[in-house]
């Protein structure tokens, strides 16, 4: 275990294996409790185990990409997860519903807007392509209902057929196509629930802030700003114009908002005809206060419908064809400003960046509670010259911007069987087209905020104003129009003698984009796989690609993308015999070349652009354009890397224990990067080249336990994911000391001075270099011992990046009843907490205090401070990135449960009805790890993430 | 039709469907293309592309001069606010400007100078580029022979500013580097960096017109090659390189100034002061008439006018109102003048304010000084135009004053000097207007190169012809010419008096004009005017409406050591190229 914990992080082992080893304490706990309590159920239920359950792990088929392959089969590291274990999760967006399900796939919140899809999904500490039904799509428009399965494809051989697309992985949903069994169900659910904020900061009263604000100027050797008077009347809050205390985030934000979401499915089978049809409307309000005065509303308002047909049909016995349609409108209302998006030409994700909730949240973090009144005697905004913007203005009186993404797709799959023109041999055509509009509908203005002003002598007041009120904007803008064609041509053939088989497809794929002004960007992929097995013991897999991309130079276009794996069923081997404990114990390996397309638009072409700036020559100013170079052309290539992949699966007691582990090892190569040893005499920037090495390892760890009798049932599984990186090459210029460098280190580190305690007589060092410290400043390691601390002293204090990621899903059903919880968690992640929210009186002087400045260092508290001394403004020497800064962002979170119960009473089908499902189900309810002002997971700067509760009904018809 | 055939049928439709997709392909999906046809051949094969080029690298001069006024947004900070001129709106440790006066060099200070360095050389290569170019482009024989000056005039400049900053640079010839070439050169030492400027001036001032008329108005003329010439002259033989190097090391010595001082590089600098004055093409602008120095107020909002040798072409502007006008005006008083600049102008009778016959009043501090005292600063109650009543009304600087009062140092809402800034500003217009100015903020004004003339006159003993220049200049300043007709000016001053006497009138008559930063530096007076408080001036507000005022000391005193004098080359430079020496005291 110690290679994963490399020895410049000594310090975390012991913490982390400490923390690990609690969390696991934890689960086993957990497991046991839950295990003797459905033991003892067990044992008075009659068990008779049902024989699907047997059948059911050794006749299970994984989707990969454009393959099937069942469990015997299987020689790629993969994740699994069916898709009925995430329904019922009351989410907008099913990236969150996929934390701590999948081994080595960690997903992070980064906020909490509904729409905004602001979590990052990683897998094996890359972020994977996300494909639906094979086609790369954008992850938010995807409903849970829809989800057949999810596949995650890890290792080079389950990757290597996306040819330039594979090296960092792969999230495969598959939709639901058809019913579990012939003929049809009809089944409705409605779910409505609440939205609470998790974690805001909480500024500190107004009386302190001014108590602290003294006390900083003191400490700088200045005048007090606020008299006795002023704190006096501040903490009276008698005159609440003149010493107003606001609590900004109670005037933001809501304690909860409501929403609701109605789902109809319905899905048949026969042997003409298979179906999935489904429509899915959800709405949910965000939690921002809002204003009487306005005929519309600022609240975030997210709302979303889907409609979905799959629908395939036998145009005769041996030719087949599937039309699946997709539409999803999402409709986001935001206070304020035009949202941005970003859209990856490669991945198809869109990302969103809320500006307007950005700065809301910015100014509630920046403004402290006297700044201003919110209105003043003769109602007007108050405001004044530090503070020229009110919030309660930015929030009900800039008007508000309405964006709708539309998504669209379309699926044509025709298959024919060839089998009568030679044994085993098909054809099959996939013809796909997605596209994305947002269009944005921006109804925005201007507010004046005022300041009141009593002259001492006359008593008169008048009132200076700031801004001017705007009138209200009407635009329509069209952020993002997008189609993509994706084409795929197929044939295979299969045949087998004795105890052997052979499968053999080739593929060709073809897909053509358009985004905005661009030209193309085309992929052509073609790929052959083979699957070669002998008696179901040994199977050999090879996949080889070759793949490119148009964007890239002639001649760099085009790459082989070889991989090829071995699996041995052990327990197939005659040697092995019959154990009846034992039922699968399997060895797999892999090995192979993948690719990561980044071509940057013809970055390989030197151009110029007349973007330059003008100069206005003349005796009277006449523009002249200015004309520049772009930036110096580089051949690019594909991003490379060598895949290792080594895996375990066993499974005991018919299927009952499982577990899986998976160590790999690959070798990222040709990264991308700018060199290290550049130099501004080039006069221009230095482009991106294909340089870079870094290794990835790790190791990932499955293991479940389940049951099944006539009345009861119950599952617990757990996936721990360990990852290590290490970065082998990054053309790192020569530094003066060894603990400046980054080559060699782990990626994603903070890198900042080592705190070294307060300074407790003035001048005492070391501090930062020409800094006059004076008794509670920090004090830094001189790590090269010159006596100042400066860039020198620099060094890795800590991982940015999780090292150990956890999820435990446990689940139990009793007669009606059921049960589930899904706790999910990282360790070995420290957060940098710097900047407003954290330090004291930032922006300039002008922003909040909190909480945790109580604590600061004074003559008095010298002994047990626990935060240095409070200066105005950014200071030099304290409010630098050190270790000081760093807290430990380990948590465990129960992020999803459910209750539900299901009655099957014969009176219902009566009136047609099979079953009727009652549930409740919440999300982020529990969280240990942050502190009472930041969660771990989004630091709480921004837009609060949310605890979901939600209730519901299905019916089954 | 049998099964058999309607199979074939399906087969060989799809395999064509295949086939046809592969093929096109091959022709058409792939070619190589680009949505921008601009690139060095068809941007050189185009003159009016070949001319946008070029005004790309002129407006690398806005640097200097910014939009946003001299040096504020690309440097994020003033040159002036880094001296005893005025002092920094922004009190937060993490801006440059604090960063420099208080000696506490953090990451944003390393960031700027490494963005400096960038910022020339990617001019210098902007220029070598269009050098190389040159001659393919359909240009005009006589319009590229002429271009080819302006550029080897602009590139020249980028030298000049980036060795104030740093010393002797790396000069990089002609050379258009490419991702191949080698990085092992080592810097150019100060002479042979001088060298290379004034041989280039030199080589082009004979060529270069006298003057542009029309749309051709701002291009680099033969004056420009000259002041430049006297500049970078004057520079080389000030204190600071005419052998005073601050180094103790032989080899980074020669990096940052002669080796031995020459007293003949002042005749050098006199004569290139001279060749300017000998052009016969500029004057200073006057205008007594109207009011006294009114020259001084208006030569800084016209476009052209007969003392701008060079100017920053800018549209026309409200730069300098938005960024220094008081908050009553709707301005970001970017910068509050300090005492010492006050202090520095004399009355208007020309005599200093500590001499006996000057008739100073230091309870009337504001009363009869030199006219361009009025044009440079805001005082307490001095007037200026209001948006709000359409009038000029006073600005009130006191202490508790509204919007203008004088304001603790901590915070950033108003002057903590006592004064605003007001120089280049037209006073009939403020921020809180919609009114513009087709200002160009002079880079060469001909009243530097007198003032250059007679800095170097006076060292090569020459001290009445220096006076002659300052007579000038306090003529045209609208000083009381004095029964003597000396404008203040002592006669026969000692060589040192007078020494003393010019640069009191460089102080004041180059204000805010980015010159004094550099002047301090040259002279290696660092420990004089810097490294110590600056002041400013607390009013107190009677009952009765008079004042009480007194001068107090401005923040914590100013760090000025050894690394003041320069800027550090960049740690990523030294780091890709050891041959790089790094400059004193970093």
């Amino acid at each position: 275990m110690n290679r994963f914990f490399n020895a410049t992080y000594f310090p975390f082992v012991s913490q982390t294996l400490h923390s690990v080893w609690q969390k696991i304490a934890f689960l086993i706990t957990l497991m046991a409790i839950s295990w003797s309590a459905t033991a003892q159920l067990a044992t008075k239920d009659d068990i008779e185990r049902a024989d699907s359950l047997e059948k059911s792990a050794s006749i299970h088929s994984y989707p990969l990409y454009f393959k099937t392959v069942t469990d015997t089969n299987l020689v790629d590291a993969i994740g699994y997860l069916d898709g009925k274990s995430l329904r019922n999760i009351p989410l907008s967006s099913i990236t969150n519903g996929l934390t701590g399900r999948l081994a080595g796939l960690v997903v992070k919140q980064d906020n909490g807007e509904p729409g905004n899809y602001g979590s990052s999904i990683t897998l094996r500490n890359r972020e994977p392509l996300v494909l639906v039904d094979g086609i790369p799509r954008d992850l938010s428009s995807m409903m849970t209902d829809h989800i057949e399965s999810v596949t995650v494809l890890k290792d080079a051989l389950a990757t290597a057929a996306l040819g330039i697309r594979g090296a960092n992985g792969a999230v495969l949903i598959t939709t639901r196509k058809q019913a579990e069994k012939d003929g049809f169900n009809i089944d409705f659910s409605a779910n409505a629930g609440v939205a609470e904020p998790l974690k805001v900061r909480q500024q500190l009263p107004a009386w302190q802030y001014a108590l602290l604000y003294n006390e900083a100027l003191a400490n700088d050797g200045r005048m007090p700003k606020y008299s006795e008077t002023d704190i006096d009347a501040l903490k009276s809050g008698n005159s609440s114009f003149l010493h107003p205390d606001n609590d900004w985030n109670k005037l933001v934000l809501k304690n909860s908002s409501p929403f609701q979401r109605y789902v109809l499915n319905a899905e048949g089978r026969s042997d003409a005809v298979s179906y999935f049809l489904s429509g899915d409307y959800m709405s949910q309000k965000g939690l921002l206060n809002g204003a009487e005065e306005n005929t519309y509303s600022t609240n975030l308002d997210y709302s979303r419908l889907g409609l979905r047909g799959n629908v395939a049909v036998a145009l005769t016995p041996k030719t087949s064809l599937a039309l699946n349609m997709y539409v999803v409108n999402q409709k986001r209302i935001v206070p304020g400003g035009t949202p941005s998006f970003g859209f990856g030409a490669n991945t198809n994700r869109i990302s969103v960046t809320d500006n307007s909730i950005e700065n809301l949240f910015g100014s509630v973090l920046n403004t402290p509670g006297n700044a201003y009144p919110i209105f003043n005697p003769d109602g007007s905004l108050g405001g004044n010259q530090l503070f020229t913007n009110n919030i309660w203005g930015q929030l009900t009186r800039s008007g508000y911007s309405q964006t709708n993404v539309n998504d669209g797709t379309v699926d044509f799959i025709i298959k024919r069987d060839m089998s009568d023109v030679w044994k085993n041999w098909w054809l099959q055509g996939d013809l796909s087209y997605t596209m994305t509009i947002i269009n944005t509908l921006v109804r925005t203005k201007g507010f004046p905020t005022y300041e009141m002003k009593i002259n001492p002598t006359s008593s008169d007041t008048t009132y200076r104003q700031f801004g001017t009120l705007g009138e209200q904007s009407n635009s329509s803008t069209a952020n993002i129009r997008n189609g993509s064609l994706f084409l795929d041509l197929a044939t295979g053939w299969s045949t087998q003698w004795n105890d052997q088989s052979l499968d053999l497809g080739i593929h060709y794929q073809y897909s053509n984009a358009r985004y905005a002004s661009q030209l193309p960007f085309v992929i052509q992929n073609a790929f052959v796989q083979a699957a070669y097995q002998i008696g179901n013991r040994f199977v050999f897999n090879a996949v080889t690609a070759y793949s490119g991309n148009n964007w890239y130079k002639e001649g760099y276009r085009y790459e082989f993308y070889p991989a090829g794996g071995v699996s041995w069923n052990i327990h197939n081997e005659d040697f092995f015999g019959e154990h009846r404990a034992i039922n699968r114990l399997r060895l797999r390996a892999s090995y192979g070349l993948t690719g990561n397309l980044d071509a940057n638009y013809f970055s390989y072409m030197y151009t110029y652009n007349n973007y330059g700036s003008a100069y206005y020559f003349g005796a009277s100013p006449g523009a002249v354009d200015g004309l520049t170079e772009n930036q110096l052309p580089y051949i690019r290539t594909a991003e490379k890397t060598l895949k290792f992949n080594l895996g375990a699966d066993i499974a005991l007691f018919a299927d009952r224990f499982n577990l899986s582990a998976d160590y790999y090892r690959d070798k990222a190569y040709d990264q991308l990067q700018v060199r290290g040893g550049n130099t501004a005499l080039l006069g221009s920037s230095y482009p991106n080249e294909n340089i870079g090495k870094v290794r990835y390892s790790g190791l990932e760890l499955t293991a479940g336990w389940q049951d099944k009798g006539r009345t009861i049932g119950y599952f617990i599984t757990g996936n721990v994911a360990f990852t290590n990186t290490k970065i082998l090459f990054n053309d790192q210029q020569q530094v003066a000391y060894p603990w400046m460098g980054t080559q060699g280190q782990r990626l994603g580190q903070i890198y900042g001075y080592i705190a070294d305690g307060f300074v407790t007589t003035a001048g005492e060092g070391p501090v930062v270099e020409g800094y006059q410290s004076v008794p509670g400043d920090l004090k830094y390691k001189d790590l090269n011992g010159d006596g100042v601390i400066n860039f020198y002293d620099q060094t890795n204090i800590g991982p940015d990046r999780p090292m150990v990621t956890y999820g435990v899903h446990v689940g139990l059903s009793v007669k009606g009843f059921d049960l589930s919880a899904l706790f999910s968690g990282m360790t070995n992640r420290v957060v940098s907490l710097t900047g407003a929210g954290e330090w004291e009186f930032q922006n300039n002087g002008k922003a909040a205090v909190f909480p945790q400045h109580l604590n600061r260092w004074t003559s008095e508290t010298a002994a047990t401070a626990t935060y240095p001394r409070l200066t105005v403004g950014t200071n030099p020497n304290n409010h630098v990135n050190s270790t000081f800064w760093l807290q430990s962002a380990d948590f465990i979170r129960l992020s999803t449960a459910e209750i539900g119960y299901t009655f099957t009473a014969k009176a219902l089908q009566k009136v047609n009805i099979s079953s009727i499902r009652l549930f409740a189900s919440g999300f982020n309810l529990l969280t240990f790890g942050g502190n009472d002002r930041f969660d771990p997971e989004t630091l709480s700067y921004g837009y609060p993430i949310q605890r979901l509760y939600n209730g519901g009904i299905t019916v089954k018809f | 039709m049998n099964t058999y055939n309607r199979l074939c049928y399906f087969l060989l439709s799809f395999l064509g469907l295949a086939i046809a997709y592969s093929c096109q392909d091959a022709d058409s999906f792939l070619d190589p293309q680009s949505t921008n046809d601009l690139n060095e051949a068809t941007v050189f094969a185009d003159s009016a592309r070949t001319m946008d080029f070029l005004a790309n690298i002129y407006s690398t001069l806005k640097y200097e001069v910014g939009t946003s006024g001299y040096e504020m947004n690309t440097f994020g900070g003033s040159l002036s606010d880094m001296t005893d001129e005025s002092d920094t709106r922004w009190p937060g440790g993490h801006n440059v400007t604090n960063q420099i006066i208080s000696g506490t060099f953090g990451t944003a200070f390393y960031d700027r100078s490494t963005a400096i360095w960038t910022y020339f050389y990617t001019a210098i290569r902007q220029s070598n580029i269009y050098l190389k170019n040159l001659e393919t482009t359909p240009l005009s024989a006589m319009r590229k022979a002429r271009t080819a000056l302006e550029v080897r005039f602009l590139r020249a400049f980028f030298y000049h500013k980036l060795m104030n900053y740093f010393g002797g640079v790396i000069l990089v010839g002609d050379e258009v580097f490419t991702l191949s070439s080698p990085n092992e050169a080592q810097r150019n030492t100060y002479e042979e960096c001088i060298n290379y400027i004034v041989s280039e001036m030199d080589a082009i001032a004979p060529s270069l017109p006298l003057a542009y008329t029309g749309i051709e108005y701002g291009r680099v003329t033969r004056g420009a090659a000259l002041a430049l010439k006297a500049r970078v002259l004057l520079y080389a033989a000030s204190p600071l390189y005419n052998g005073g190097s601050i180094s103790d090391d032989p080899e980074l010595s020669s990096l940052i100034a002669y080796p031995s001082a020459n007293a003949q590089r002042w005749e050098a600098a006199q004569q290139a002061a001279q060749d300017v004055v000998d052009l016969h093409l500029y004057s200073l602008y006057t205008d007594n008439e109207t009011r006294p120095g009114n020259g001084f107020y208006q030569v800084f909002l016209e476009r052209v006018n007969s003392e701008f040798i060079l100017p920053v072409m800018l549209e026309g502007n409200r730069a300098i109102e938005n960024n220094t006008n008081p908050p009553s005006r709707g301005g970001q008083y970017y910068r509050f003048p300090t005492q010492e600049l006050v202090d520095a102008f004399p009355m208007k009778n020309g005599k200093p304010i500590d001499d006996q016959a000057s008739e100073y009043d230091e309870e009337h501090m504001y009363k009869n000084r030199d006219p361009r005292f009025y044009y440079t600063v805001i005082y307490n109650e001095a007037e200026y135009w209001d948006q709000r009543v359409q009038r000029m009304t006073p600005v009130y600087t006191y202490v508790g004053a509204n919007l203008d009062g004088l304001k603790p140092s901590s915070v950033n809402t108003g002057t903590v000097t006592g004064y605003y800034a007001r120089k280049m500003a037209n006073e009939n217009i403020s921020a809180g207007s919609s009114a513009i100015t087709y200002r160009c903020p002079p880079i060469f004004r001909y009243a530097e190169i007198l003032l250059n003339l007679a800095e170097a006159a006076n060292e090569n003993g020459q001290t009445n012809l220096a006076m002659d220049q300052l007579i000038a200049l306090r003529e045209r300043a609208g000083i009381e010419a004095g029964t003597d007709g000396r404008y203040g000016i002592p006669a026969n001053p000692t060589q040192h008096e007078a020494r003393e006497l010019i640069r009191n009138e460089r102080f004041i008559e180059l204000a805010f004009e980015d010159q004094r930063y550099w002047d301090i530096r040259r002279w290696k007076l660092g420990d004089t005017y810097d490294g110590k408080y600056v002041h400013g001036i607390n009013i107190i507000r009677n009952g009765d409406g008079s004042y009480q005022s007194s001068r107090f000391e401005v923040r914590a005193p100013r760090y000025f050591k050894v690394n003041s004098y320069f800027f550090p080359i960049p740690q990523t430079e030294i780091a890709s190229n050891r041959n790089i020496k790094q400059n004193p005291g970093w």
